[in-house]
């Protein structure tokens, strides 16, 4: 079959089993068909995949004109390559499990055609997002994106909190997308146009270009930055993830392995050969996203939520992968994409199977008897151990390989990277702990049904095996992202060698240091959990300003949200009620009317007056005449 | 002998008649439409006497419209007036005063 056709195939049959869950269909086969077409979109993403990534080369497949203003044309078409490809797969897969997982989940919900539908034009816009060829597509799916998990992180919008939560992430995002918009309009500016093809290639074209002594090229690679910070959650604009939690446990899953905050990292690859020529930029996105591994990692040690342990965690894993990307690291950020995809889709769906087993109880402290349910306990200890790192799961290769590319670079990252694994390992053992050992008490849980087993086993599996199954894929990755960095290539050729790898990682520092700190908790949550109530006791107040996340939450409250309502109330008080309606509209109307008071009594609505005045009148002109 | 003053005399009276009935008629609809009928009748004899004395013909043409447009707005003004007294039951003329300011 012809590319195109599968690539169109693809991207549509998502927003068909959207459109036609919400509108044509009854609840029980909206499900059923959302199921289909995002099997569909997902076979056909693992075919060209097979298809085309390994050719070598991106295959630019022209649609339709979409805008045509002047001298600017905007097109509609997808750019299809081993970057794109690889995420198609990895959205549609994911999107897939969580499709089916949602089933069981959702079982008990009445709005499930809407839930389901909404899930599918998730992926149908993430989808768009990263096949789109030009930066204006990639604006639509941008968008959409944002729409999508605005609708699903507020699902439950009778309760207040999801409703707050689905408004904080639209709001935090839009913050993202106008650095986004300035950079295309910075690249329109000088570039006109916005095609992959035609603009990535002209980078150094703009390095000639300086505004008052500020190059141009680092303001759009800033803006492209500042967009990919909304999305990726890097701090300080992180802090709507932890709240995006409110939303339904499989939704939390997507956001977090496939859509959305994959996009920024995604965003940030593609322009690699840009970013390249801004160190300025290079050195902002190390800095931001070394800043948001550590300080997230250390929030996650003290959230008490099950759901928000694990956001912070994939806050914790994305600053890494950001901070690798700040060092001319694609592949490896993006291999760890990959596997952080299925390993904390893994994750989630696990914590989403315990709050269900615990009848919808969320809180570490008081969830028990988890340790009896096999698959939940053998996925989560599986989930975890991938992204504690360690061999041969799927997670150590990522993670092992972004620690060998640090090590190579220079000495300072790799030092904050081995710290990074190290807190990994911490919040992972005590989420462990807290899940598993706390309460071992056998109190009667819910069963939970196979459509959540099932994908529970698939992505223990994928979490297992998918970073040994990628190593070969590297090179053909670099191709899309190749930079020019010597030190990537020399690092893909280590992991190729993968016996040698692992023996060198088992020796090496990060691993020993991660193993030894999980040993350590270990024994001290065991023998001696006095230890940590007494640290916890004697550090109350950091305890409170790390769990408030180092207060960036209150300084948006106070400074910028309260601010923001003010400025509305203003609005809406004084401007509108005040100046529109009582000046404006009802003052002009109400002056008419006391102007037409005497001339309306004239209009007496009787006839005989009307002939009256007429008389007179005609009189007066005839005697005038006269 | 009767001249043209006389007719003239004549169309005046038939015309005030129908004028004052108009203003001073206070409550049904069908005299207001017969002395709308007078006044055009009045205007009628003026035409005719005129002509008849400049010895014309167009007045007595122009008669003949304003016969036929009165017996249309005749037939119309009955129309709604019907239609009025269906939906208030009634004909009176204070009746219909929406239009008051």
């Amino acid at each position: 079959m012809l590319v195109n056709e599968m690539a169109l195939i693809c991207l549509l049959s998502p927003l068909l089993g959207a459109v036609a869950a919400r509108f044509y269909c009854h609840w029980a086969y909206a499900r059923w068909l959302t199921i289909v077409t995002i099997t569909v979109s997902w076979l056909f993403a693992c075919a060209l995949f097979r298809d085309v990534a390994f050719i070598g080369k991106a295959v630019d497949l022209y649609q339709f004109s979409w805008v045509d203003i002047g001298r600017y044309h905007f097109e509609v078409g997808f750019l299809l390559d081993s970057l794109s490809l690889m995420m198609m797969v990895i959205v549609t897969s994911v999107s897939l499990l969580v499709h089916v997982y949602s089933l069981g989940y959702m079982q008990e919900d009445a709005n499930q055609s809407t839930y389901f539908s909404y899930v599918s034009f998730f992926t149908f816009a993430m989808l768009i997002l990263v096949m789109a060829n030009n930066l204006l597509f990639v604006f639509f799916g941008w968008e959409g994106v944002g729409l999508a998990s605005y609708l699903l992180i507020g699902f439950w919008q009778t309760k207040a909190y999801p409703a707050r939560a689905s408004i904080k992430a639209f709001v935090v995002n839009r913050v993202g997308d106008m650095g986004l918009i300035i950079a295309m309009g910075l690249i329109l500016l000088q570039l006109g146009d916005l095609e992959y093809a035609n603009i990535l290639g002209r980078g150094s074209q703009l390095l000639g270009v300086v505004w008052h002594g500020w190059r141009w090229i680092d303001f759009i690679c800033l803006g492209l930055f500042v967009g990919a910070m909304g999305k990726s959650a890097q701090m300080p604009l992180q802090i709507w993830l932890p709240d995006s939690m409110a939303g339904p446990t499989p939704i939390s899953a997507l956001i977090h392995a496939a859509t959305m905050v994959t996009a920024g990292v995604y965003l940030v690859c593609r322009f690699a050969p840009w970013f390249e020529l801004s160190p300025i930029t290079l050195s902002i996105v190390l800095w931001v996203g070394f800043s948001t591994m550590i300080l997230m990692g250390i929030v996650a040690l003290v959230a008490n939520d099950i759901k928000k342990v694990i956001a912070y965690s994939t806050l914790s894993q994305l600053g890494m992968m950001v901070g690798i990307c700040g060092l001319s690291g694609y592949v490896f950020s993006l291999y760890h994409l990959a596997t952080h995809a299925a390993f904390k889709a893994l994750l989630f769906l696990s914590a989403g199977a315990v709050i269900i087993a615990s009848n919808h109880e969320q809180d570490l402290r008081k969830i028990s008897g988890m340790a009896n349910h096999r698959t939940i306990h053998l996925s989560m200890f599986i989930g975890l151990l991938s992204m504690i790192a360690v061999p041969p799961l799927s997670g150590f290769f990522s993670k092992d390989a972004m620690l060998m590319f640090s090590a190579k670079q220079s000495l300072w990252p790799y030092v904050v990277m081995v710290g990074g694994a190290v807190l990994t390992a911490l919040y992972s053992t005590r989420l462990y702990y807290l899940l598993f050992w706390q309460n071992r008490a056998i109190n009667k849980t819910v069963p939970v049904g196979y459509s959540i087993c099932w994908p529970l086993w698939i992505l223990s599996a994928a979490s297992i095996y998918l970073g040994y199954a990628m190593v070969p894929y590297l090179e053909v990755l670099l191709r899309s992202v190749d930079v020019g960095n010597q030190i990537t290539v020399l690092v893909i050729k280590d992991i190729q060698d993968v016996a040698g790898f692992i023996d060198h990682a088992l020796t090496s520092l990060p691993l020993t240091l991660t193993l030894f700190s999980v040993t350590v908790l270990t024994y001290v949550y065991w023998k001696k959990p006095s230890v940590l109530d007494r640290l916890i006791k004697r550090l109350a107040w950091g305890y409170d300003f790390i769990a408030s996340q180092y207060g960036l939450n209150a300084l948006f409250e106070r400074y910028m949200v309260t601010g923001y309502q003010r400025l509305s109330i203003y609005c809406s008080e004084i401007v509108d009620s005040g100046l529109i309606d009582q000046r404006l509209v009802m003052g002009v109307s109400a002056q008419v009317k006391k102007a037409s008071g005497p001339l309306a009594r004239i209009a007496n609505g009787k006839l005989y007056h009307y002939i009256l005045v007429m008389l007179v009148a005609l009189v007066l002109i005839l005697l005038g005449l006269v | 002998m009767i001249g043209l003053m006389h007719f003239l005399v004549l169309a005046g009276i038939v015309f005030t008649i129908g004028l004052l009935g108009m203003v001073l008629n206070r409550n049904n609809l069908i005299a207001i439409l017969m002395c709308l009928e007078l006044m055009l009748l009045a205007i009628n004899i003026n035409f005719v006497a005129i002509d008849r004395y400049l010895d014309l013909v167009d007045g007595q043409i122009m008669v003949f419209f304003i016969l036929a447009i009165a017996a249309a707005e005749a037939a119309i003004g009955l129309a709604i007036f019907i239609v009025l007294y269906q939906r208030y039951a009634s004909i009176e003329t204070e009746k219909f005063a929406q239009l008051k300011g």
